[in-house]
Order: structure tokens, then C-alpha cells, then sequence
């Protein structure tokens, strides 16, 4: 590799400053958006964020604790997203709308 | 070769299987084993919503006596995945009992508004099989996969009246508040295991002790995090914005089974985890900060948002916020006494809270809108009795003496001040002072208002189920029996050693 190209190598560093700005951009999104749908998908990017991370430690430690982590949390992601859906279709077979802000039959 | 092979497979085997200890997992399994009984016995269709709510009580049973077989000696199993212990012993007993009173509170209530779904107590063994793993898993991943079977099965609970909107929308804001703070939990574990190269809490334990926090900012963010998703959890403010709205919606039944055994497990898990931080020098300042203004901050706020509640469940909504601010005194206090009283405060909750979630259950019989306060007026001339039970069950949320609630909170409020938090115990008195005014209001709508007359809400229709009454009667005899005799109790907590 030239010298020049040494400020470009990708290290640990990298990669956990990219999965904290990723869970930043999730959250973010959770708190501005107000479609419940949307709001969802942020969730997912939160999650995959953690996942990132995960992998990430695992290869810079060099063991696998990690990266099986990694499989519960995408299975327990699909199972959630499972429930969720059903729930939203539930909702919006009532009341026609996903939008948080509409959803506001609780309140006192 | 293909010999060689196959031995070396079923050795590899049969020492997985040895390190395993299925045993250790005894009451795990048959609660779960037992909710896909239930799935099963479902597809029967007719009776089967009472045939499953006998058999959840029946496997909620065997598996609190088989707590009992695990003994009181610390066993590790599952390559030091899960710690069975006299700790986790009792949890799984406290959440077999909730699981007990639930299914006993639910059956009525749930055939009056049309919600039988064979299927619910399944779910409810599920969450009750969840909570069990988080309180036995000495691995955050075991927490983790625990704590989202508990979730996973609350949601479905909570929304479980689908014609109903306000069931479906506490259904979806748990959901979505739930998933949100389970990510926090997460992004945590993986700053603590990225820090220490372990999820075990052994290994971070050693970890901490070797490294102090100020050494390892990711472990030190890694904890914070998790601290907070937890919170959540708890429904500590400032992370208790969906408990009202929760505990509104869903049907009675689950907001009983809500507001007590999922808390417990939290608090459970986070007793156990920062045990593992108990020697370490010196303990970060900033998260003893968090921790007593989580508590201070639970307790105030809880309090004055349920001083001028006229819905009757979002007032104990907010009462359950400043219960669990009690206990995150006693948290706060990082010692053994405050856990033994921890442990006693659960035991002291969860007669109390599902006690008074029974009576309702009764009161709100034919009744779609929510109870407001107003509701009460003068029920004890029409139904004194009922009008008694539900006054002991408020008197000991408040603290009264000689109930149990007293004596929960004297024995928090003791370890707290043993360990030299004197303006936190100080600020934990007041405020149970204070919220003896909201418990107080309903007992004064009971007694001392006339009755209205055109409130649509008739309280002579008030008709009881054996199970309610079992229930009711059950968490009645506990709260006077351990209010007056709470020194047995206290000495058997005692003796548990994290």
C-alpha cells in the first residue's frame, strides 16, 4: 500500500464510530418521526448499530461471543418485527391511520 | 473414519450435555414446556380457555416446587450462562405467585369483555418463563433472549383486545417504547462486552476489579446504558412516559401482571449485575448520581402526577412509578441490607398491587369506560364489604401500619439510612406522606360521598368469581399476616447472599 494511503487504513475505531453514528441517526429518527412504521424501521437501524458493534469488538478481540450474539439479536429483531407488524395492522384496521400523533385515545 | 467421527461427536456430546445441568433450568422449562401445552390444548376450541387457565395454574405449581429442588447452594450451569441460587429461587417463587393471581384475576374478566383467547395463558407462561431466565442468567446474553421472551409475550398481552382501540393502541405503544429501550440495553452490552471480551458477569466482574471504570470509558458507557434500558423497564422517570398510557389500555388482568413482575425482574437483574461492581475502587460517582436521582426523580414526580389523577389506573400507574422509586432507594444503597429489604418489598407489592388490580377487576364488571374516581362515591353504602377490601389494599399501598406496605417501606427506609443516605431516606418518608393523599381520596369517595345517581355505572351489578374471591382473600390474609409478622420474612431474606 503507498504511503499516502496510510491516513485510509480502516481500523476498530472506524467501525464503532460508524455504528454510534448509525444508532445516533435511529434514534434520532424515533423521536422525530411520527409515522409508527417509520419510527420502526429506525428502531431496526438502532438494532443493527448494536449489531455492527458487535461484530466489530468480536473481530478485534478474535473470538466468536460476538458474532453469536449478533444471531439472537436478529432473531429476537425478526420475532419483534413479527408482533409489531400484526400490532400496526390491527391498529390501523380500527383506526386508518399509523400516525403516533393520531393515536390518542390514552390520555389524562 | 466415519467411526472415529461419530465417537467424537457423541463424547463432544455427552460432555456439552454434562456441562449443561438441565436441572438448574427445571422451573424454566417446565413453564415454558407448559405454554406450548397450552398452544396445544388451544386447538380444542371450546372449553379450552378453562381448561388452560387450570393447567397454567397447575404448571405455575410444580414449577415453584421444583425452585425448591435447585437448593439453596449456588450452582452454575450452561458453561456459567446460569447462576441458580437462593436469589433466583425466590424470584422464580414471587413470579409463580403473580403468575397464580393473574390467571385467578383474569378468567372472569377476561370471559365478561369477550377476550377468552385460549391462547393468553400460554403467552402468560412465556413472560412468566422470560422473567425466570432474567433473573437466573449470569450472561447478559441469556438477559438479553430472557428479557425479550418476557416483551415479545407482554405485547401480545397487552393488546390482546383487538376491538378494542385502547387495548390495541397500549399494545402498540408498549411495543414501540419497549423495542426502543431494548436497544439502548444492547448498544450497553456490546460497550461491556467490547470493554471486557465477555458478556459473563463473572469475567466482567474480574474485569472491573483489575481495570477501574475511569480506565475503560467503554465499559463505563456500556453500564450507563444498560442502567437506562433498564429504567425503562422499571418505568423510572424520566423513562416512564408509556406506563400510564400502558397500563390504561390493556386489559385489566395484564396491567396487574404489568405492574408487578416485570419491574421485579428488572430490578432483579440489576441487583445481580452491579453486585458484580460492588468492590470495585473507587465506585464511579457518577453512576451512584444517576442511580439516587433516578430514585429522587421516580419518587417526586411519580407522586405529583397521581396527586390530581381522576382515572383510577392511571393513578396507580403513577403510584407504581413512586413504588419502584422506593425501591431504587434501597438499590442506591449498595448494601446486603437493602437488597433483603428490596426482596421483601417485592413480596410486599406484589400482594398489594394485585390485590387491589382484583378488586377492580370486580368493581369494573359490564364496564367499558374507564373508572374514574368519581365512581367510587358511596360505595360503601352498596357494597360494604367490597368497599373494606379495597380500603386495606389502599391503606397498605399507603403505608399504613400495621399492613405490610408499612412494614416494606420501614425496612427499605432503615437499610437506606444504615448506609448513610439520610437526605435520601428523608426525601422517601416525605413523599410516602404525601401519597397517602391520592390513596386517601378514594377511600373518602367510598365512605364519606352520597352516592351519584346517574353515573351509568352501577355498582350493585358488582358480581365475584370463586377465583377473584380466592385471589382477593389470599393477598388479604398475606398483607395483615406479614404486616403483623414481618420478622420471619425478613430473616429469610436476610440469609440470601448475591
Amino acid at each position: 500500500m503507498p504511503e499516502s494511503l496510510h491516513i485510509f487504513q480502516i481500523t476498530e475505531t472506524h467501525y464503532i464510530v460508524l455504528s454510534v453514528i448509525l444508532f445516533c441517526i435511529g434514534t434520532a429518527g424515533v423521536l422525530i418521526r411520527r409515522n409508527a412504521l417509520v419510527i420502526f424501521l429506525c428502531i431496526e437501524i438502532m438494532l443493527n448499530a448494536v449489531n455492527l458493534a458487535l461484530v466489530t469488538f468480536s473481530r478485534h478481540m478474535d473470538q466468536n461471543r460476538g458474532e453469536v450474539f449478533v444471531f439472537f439479536v436478529m432473531a429476537v429483531a425478526a420475532a419483534e418485527s413479527a408482533i409489531g407488524l400484526s400490532l400496526l395492522i390491527v391498529l390501523h384496521r380500527q383506526k386508518k391511520t399509523v400516525d403516533v400523533d393520531e393515536i390518542n385515545t390514552l390520555k389524562g | 473414519m466415519t467411526e472415529i467421527m461419530t465417537d467424537t461427536i457423541s463424547t463432544n456430546l455427552q460432555t456439552i450435555i454434562s456441562t449443561m445441568r438441565l436441572g438448574l433450568l427445571a422451573p424454566h422449562l417446565i413453564v415454558s414446556m407448559g405454554g406450548i401445552l397450552l398452544m396445544l390444548v388451544s386447538l380444542l376450541k371450546k372449553a379450552a380457555f378453562k381448561i388452560n387457565a387450570f393447567l397454567a395454574i397447575v404448571v405455575l405449581g410444580i414449577a415453584s416446587v421444583c425452585a425448591l429442588n435447585t437448593g439453596s447452594d449456588p450452582q452454575t450451569g450452561f458453561n456459567g450462562m446460569i447462576k441458580s441460587d437462593m436469589f433466583s429461587n425466590v424470584f422464580i417463587w414471587i413470579y409463580c405467585a403473580t403468575g397464580i393471581f393473574t390467571v385467578l384475576i383474569s378468567h372472569k374478566y377476561m370471559e365478561r369483555r369477550k377476550i377468552n383467547v385460549p391462547e393468553y395463558y400460554s403467552l402468560l407462561l412465556f413472560a412468566v418463563s422470560g422473567l425466570m431466565f432474567m433473573t437466573s442468567a449470569s450472561d447478559l446474553m441469556i438477559l438479553f433472549v430472557g428479557l425479550e421472551i418476557l416483551s415479545v409475550s407482554l405485547f401480545v398481552m397487552a393488546g390482546i383486545d383487538i376491538h378494542d382501540l385502547r387495548s390495541t393502541e397500549a399494545g402498540l405503544k408498549y411495543f414501540l417504547m419497549s423495542v426502543f429501550a431494548s436497544a439502548f440495553l444492547l448498544f450497553g452490552i456490546a460497550f461491556v462486552y467490547g470493554a471486557t471480551g465477555s458478556t459473563e458477569y463473572s469475567a466482567i466482574k474480574d474485569f472491573a476489579l483489575s481495570n477501574s471504570f475511569g480506565r475503560s470509558p467503554y465499559l463505563y458507557a456500556g453500564v450507563l446504558l444498560v442502567l437506562g434500558g433498564m429504567a425503562f423497564k422499571i418505568s423510572a422517570v424520566p423513562f416512564h412516559m408509556w406506563t400510564p398510557d400502558v397500563y390504561q389500555g390493556a386489559p385489566l388482568p395484564v396491567t396487574a401482571f404489568l405492574s408487578t413482575a416485570p419491574k421485579i425482574a428488572s430490578f432483579g437483574f440489576l441487583f445481580k449485575f452491579m453486585a458484580q461492581f460492588q468492590n470495585v475502587q473507587p465506585y464511579p460517582d457518577l453512576l451512584e448520581d444517576i442511580v439516587i436521582s433516578l430514585a429522587v426523580l421516580s419518587m417526586i414526580v411519580g407522586n405529583l402526577l397521581a396527586l390530581n389523577q381522576e382515572d383510577l389506573k392511571r393513578m396507580l400507574a403513577y403510584s407504581s412509578i413512586t413504588h419502584m422509586g422506593y425501591v431504587m432507594t434501597a438499590f442506591a444503597s449498595r448494601s446486603d441490607t437493602a437488597i433483603s429489604a428490596a426482596l421483601f418489598y417485592f413480596a410486599a407489592y406484589i400482594f398489594m398491587n394485585i390485590g387491589i388490580f382484583a378488586v377492580i377487576a370486580v368493581i369494573s364488571e359490564n364496564n367499558d369506560k374507564n373508572l374514574t374516581l368519581e365512581n367510587f362515591r358511596g360505595m360503601a353504602q352498596k357494597k360494604p364489604a367490597m368497599a373494606f377490601l379495597f380500603m386495606i389494599f389502599l391503606f397498605s399501598l399507603a403505608g399504613i401500619p400495621p399492613l405490610i406496605g408499612f412494614a416494606a417501606k420501614f425496612f427499605v427506609f432503615s437499610a437506606v439510612i444504615q448506609s448513610g443516605l439520610y437526605g435520601l431516606a428523608v426525601i422517601g418518608i416525605l413523599n410516602s406522606a404525601v401519597s397517602a393523599y391520592y390513596y386517601l381520596r378514594v377511600v373518602i369517595n367510598m365512605y364519606l360521598k352520597a352516592p351519584e345517581q346517574d353515573s351509568g355505572f352501577d355498582l350493585n351489578a358488582i358480581k365475584y368469581g370463586m377465583a377473584e374471591m380466592l385471589a382477593i382473600t389470599s393477598c388479604i390474609a398475606a398483607i395483615i399476616i406479614l404486616g403483623l409478622q414481618p420478622t420471619s420474612l425478613i430473616h429469610f431474606f436476610e440469609k440470601i447472599a448475591l
